[in-house]
């Protein structure tokens, strides 16, 4: 039980993590490979220098990802904040000290590098045991989803479907490959809710959609103009008709009734058995449409047990910074954060 | 007529549900979850899931710390806590003391 030994991830070991990651990324060699490149060398914040590997002997039997995601914070302008991503334990080494050990070592590093934070979006069975270490928690939030029926067969190209009309508000509704510029141009317009908010620009929407082992399902609106937008996510080995579901990680319109078109079209047309969205930050009025929209809530029941796979976001002081005169210091207020355009799914 | 939950019992199906139901070989009264290694973060939600089955308690988020659930003994202080204070809808007959 003593003999792991925990590095740094170094390019030695690409071929060990993406043989590995198999398990949780499920890409085979060449997309897990890719994987691995798009989330730790080609984020647009954040390098590989946090991967942390556990060995015993020479074999790989633990791993936690560390990307980088980047917030706009009242006060303090842009900030990258380490996310944690991609836990496995090898299954030999479950049920011991093994994550605990990597995370210790893990969060040793940040705080010599002086990094204040560590963020988890977590809906994983880890978050319990992660509080009881000295994590804080923001949510759990309740999420709406809607059951279809599936056709059994696989959708064409996304955006060789036709455009519709919004029954509500008469926009274009029209399905894209690609994100356009007018999204993030449209997010940045934004009234916020929280002094923290996930940094949308056209850095963030490509970097995102160039994920290889992800599909992207994008929306537009348009009546004289782009009227709103939505970005829908789903796994890209696992089939139309396959368990997981397709998550809407993003929806902006400019008023309710092109936001309800939005959702309600891409209920109707993205592939998946399930259709998911967080609900946290949804204004009143949207939320209470979503049942006229063909989704239903979950909400948190209070219960561990029960909430377990519900979104929240769980963080951890480093030790860089202390007291409540420090930079960032707020993190742990529910009230700071808007996490519009966020969801785990987003970044998997 | 008050009925208290008896700590032996409480403390003897604790025992009972971490190794018959949990499957924690080896563990004691005195056994340190965490430290022995014996439970992961996976081991704590099948544990909270189990006590709540068992007990009729529910085990909230701000139940979570460390202290109440290194041992056998703290644990079974957190399930008399929580049946005192009325989150335990119906208690197991072997658990209870008239």
């Amino acid at each position: 039980m003593s003999d792991y030994r925990i590095t740094a991830y170094a390019p030695r070991h690409r071929n060990a993590v993406v043989e590995f990651q198999q398990m949780l990324w499920q890409g085979g060699a060449r997309g897990n490979s890719a994987y691995f490149d798009w989330k730790f060398g080609d984020n647009p914040y954040l390098d590989d220098r946090y991967v942390t590997l556990a060995w015993q002997g020479s074999e790989l039997v633990g791993m936690l990802g560390v990307f980088g995601s980047y917030w706009e914070v009242d006060g303090h302008g842009r900030v990258m904040l380490p996310c944690l991503a991609d836990t496995v334990v090898a299954p030999a080494h479950r049920g011991g000290p093994l994550f605990g050990r990597m995370l210790g070592w893990l969060v040793d590093r940040l705080r010599a590098d002086e990094v204040p934070w560590l963020l988890d979006f977590g809906d994983q069975p880890a978050g319990p045991a992660m509080l009881m270490s000295g994590w804080t928690a923001v949510g759990p939030w309740p999420v709406a989803s809607a059951e279809r029926e599936v056709s059994g067969r696989e959708q064409g190209a996304w955006d060789a479907q036709e455009a519709v009309r919004g029954p509500r508000s008469g926009a274009t509704i029209t399905p894209l490959a690609n994100s356009v510029p007018e999204m993030p141009a449209m997010a940045a317009k934004l009234d916020t809710r929280g002094s923290v908010r996930v940094v949308r620009d056209e850095e963030y929407f490509r970097w995102r959609n160039a994920n290889p082992l992800a599909r992207y399902f994008h929306l537009v609106a348009e009546s004289q103009g782009t009227v709103g937008y939505l970005i829908a996510h789903r796994t890209a080995v696992d089939t139309d008709d396959g368990p997981t579901p397709t998550t809407i990680v993003e929806c902006e319109a400019l008023d309710d009734d092109v936001w309800r078109d939005l959702i309600e079209t891409a209920v109707a047309t993205v592939p998946g058995k399930v259709v998911t969205m967080w609900v946290r930050d949804l204004a009143p009025a949207r939320e209470q449409s979503l049942g006229s929209l063909g989704l239903s809530l979950t909400r948190p029941s209070g219960r561990l047990s029960q909430d377990i796979h519900l979104p929240k976001l769980v963080m951890r002081s480093t030790g860089a910074v202390d007291g409540d005169s420090a930079p960032l210091s707020t993190l742990t207020s529910p009230e700071v954060w808007d996490l519009r355009g966020v969801s785990g799914r987003g970044w998997r | 007529m008050n009925v208290s939950p008896d700590r032996q019992d409480v403390a003897q199906t604790v025992l009972d549900c971490l190794r018959n139901k949990l499957f924690l070989d080896g563990v004691t009264v005195d056994t340190h979850l965490i430290e022995s290694g014996l439970i992961d973060s996976v081991g704590f939600i099948r544990m909270f899931v189990v006590l709540e089955e068992e007990f009729g308690i529910e085990v909230t988020a701000r139940d979570l710390s460390l202290e109440r659930f290194q041992n056998v003994g703290s644990i079974s202080r957190f399930v008399i806590e929580k049946l005192e204070e009325g989150g335990g809808s119906e208690m197991p007959v072997d658990v209870v003391r008239a």
